[in-house]
């Protein structure tokens, strides 16, 4: 049975939700009881504020929808855009497949479309960038490894 | 927010970072971490400036981010360890309590657990130190102070010297550093002077930053006589005088930076990509930045706007698509046609 007060009770809680750094060992202190005794009335207050399940909602009966269409230009922008955030090659393939199956472009075609696009924005950024230098009075700089063929040292990374 | 160059350079020499540097040549102010071979490219270029009579001053600040990201790090590491101890204590008296339960002697482990309490409240009383003791340099590294004054680099290093002293142990030391480095505090030496050039009357000035810090920060306070005042100073209608002051004051406060959080930002879309391809070819980075650069902001200040929009760069499209799609030729008229007509 919790003796403690509503409010010792919900801070205790609450230093246990905030994720904080020294938090809950310092409510402990606070409260003087022990950080197991904290992490036990944090549980009971989330089991407490849980909603009551709702009753199991009837087994819905997929109807097969209609496999969508992609045109070819649609599907390479899918597959570049992709690409340019972040997604690899072969991940780009397994995420079209799922809506065209097996007549989507494989993860080969993907890098040739990707290359491409590659070379098409040097020479778009070359204009932009342009326009953008005489714009900047404040910048940023860092450096980042990317990996190479010769051991790393602080004057050969490859930044 | 624009990523301006992304190079796969061979080395990062303060060679090579001039030769990237150079090409900004209006660049007033450079934020890094501290990075040698920037450090050095950044100074070359402020000397080359310096004999140059027309060309813009160039300084380097360094970076509120990191300073915060290594003193998280230590703080974190400081509350594991009061943690564990403070587990370790707790356990003591669980054997002093089975003990006495038992009908055993408890001297002996009452006395080790007391000796465990000793340590775990003196962990926990240094770490609290160490906390208030970094939040008081943090708020030094900001552009205003607690009461909504606008910050300068004298009164932040005081409070820095102050704060710098509850900051002991090895493990501090490189926070310290950072926190004694002149550099730490450049961009409070650049928002002053910006500031008295937007507005050169000194008390509409602080009036103004006044207002903008009570409109962004919406700071707490308990008092409310003084949550009336903040209300008017916040609420009330200003002339058209005062609209314009506002508007310059506005605008070199929202254009100081002290972090480069950005870079940082970029940096980790990157190595997340890093970790899905094998190699990160120039083309790829390419590529990326592009997309990056045109991809709108789904929150926070410049939410529905993309980078180049942020940056102020009148584009016909924003979309990456199109703009991949689009004639760089074609594309450098009409933006050259553009600043043409600005």
């Amino acid at each position: 049975m919790i003796t403690l007060s509503l409010r010792t009770l919900v801070r205790n809680a609450a230093a246990v939700f905030s994720g904080g750094y020294g938090a809950v060992t310092r409510q402990a202190r606070q409260s003087g009881c022990s950080r197991q005794t904290i992490y036990d009335q944090a549980r009971q207050v989330e089991r407490r504020l849980q909603p009551a399940d709702s009753a199991t909602p009837p087994v819905e009966v997929l109807a097969p929808t209609p496999q969508p269409s992609l045109d070819g230009p649609t599907v390479r922008r899918l597959a570049v855009t992709a690409f340019a955030m972040g997604i690899s090659t072969r991940q780009v393939e397994d995420l079209i497949r799922v809506i065209l199956g097996d007549s989507g472009p494989d993860h080969s075609t993907i890098a040739r479309w990707a290359a491409e696009a590659a070379g098409q924005a040097e020479l778009v950024l070359g204009a932009l960038d342009a326009a953008c230098i005489p714009e900047i009075r404040t910048l940023a700089v860092d450096e980042i490894f990317f990996g190479g063929d010769r051991p790393s040292s602080a004057s050969s990374r490859r930044a | 927010m624009t990523a301006v160059f992304c190079d796969a350079a061979a080395d990062r020499k303060a060679e090579t970072w001039v030769e990237q540097l150079a090409l900004f040549d209006r660049l007033e102010f450079a934020i890094s971490d501290a990075a040698q071979g920037i450090a050095k490219a950044v100074s070359d270029l402020a000397q080359a400036r310096r004999e140059d009579p027309e060309a813009p001053t160039l300084e380097h600040g360094l970076d509120v981010f990191h300073t915060t990201m290594e003193a998280r790090r230590v703080l974190a590491r400081d509350w594991r360890r009061v943690e564990a101890a403070w587990e370790k204590a707790e356990a003591a008296d669980l054997a002093v309590a089975r003990s006495r339960q038992q009908g055993i002697d408890a001297r002996g482990v009452a006395r080790s657990a007391q000796a465990t309490w000793s340590r775990a409240t003196a962990l926990f009383e240094q770490a609290e130190r160490h906390e208030a003791a970094w939040g008081r340099a943090h708020a030094a590294l900001d552009l205003f102070r607690a009461d909504g004054q606008l910050n300068d680099s004298g009164h932040a290093r005081v409070e820095i010297a102050e704060a710098i002293e509850g900051l002991t142990g090895a493990d501090w030391s490189k926070v310290r550093h950072f926190l004694n480095d002149a550099r730490g505090l450049k961009f409070l030496d650049r928002m002053r002077r910006r500031l008295e050039l937007a507005e050169p009357d000194a008390g509409r000035r602080e009036v103004m930053a006044w207002r903008w810090w009570l409109l962004h920060r919406r700071v707490p306070c308990s008092d409310p006589l003084m949550r009336l005042v903040r209300a008017v100073g916040r609420e009330c209608e200003l002339s058209e005088p005062e609209r314009a002051s506002y508007d310059r004051v506005s605008a070199v406060l929202q254009d100081t930076f002290r972090a480069s959080s950005a870079v940082e930002c970029m940096n980790s879309v990157l190595r997340m990509q890093q970790s899905r391809h094998k190699v990160m070819t120039q083309a790829m980075l390419d590529l990326k930045r592009l997309h990056w650069n045109c991809h709108e902001f789904r929150s926070g200040p410049r939410r529905k706007a993309c980078p180049y929009q942020v940056l102020g760069l009148k584009l016909p499209t924003y979309d990456f698509w199109i703009l991949l799609q689009t004639d760089p030729k074609e594309l450098t008229q009409r933006l050259s046609t553009a600043r043409n007509a600005v």
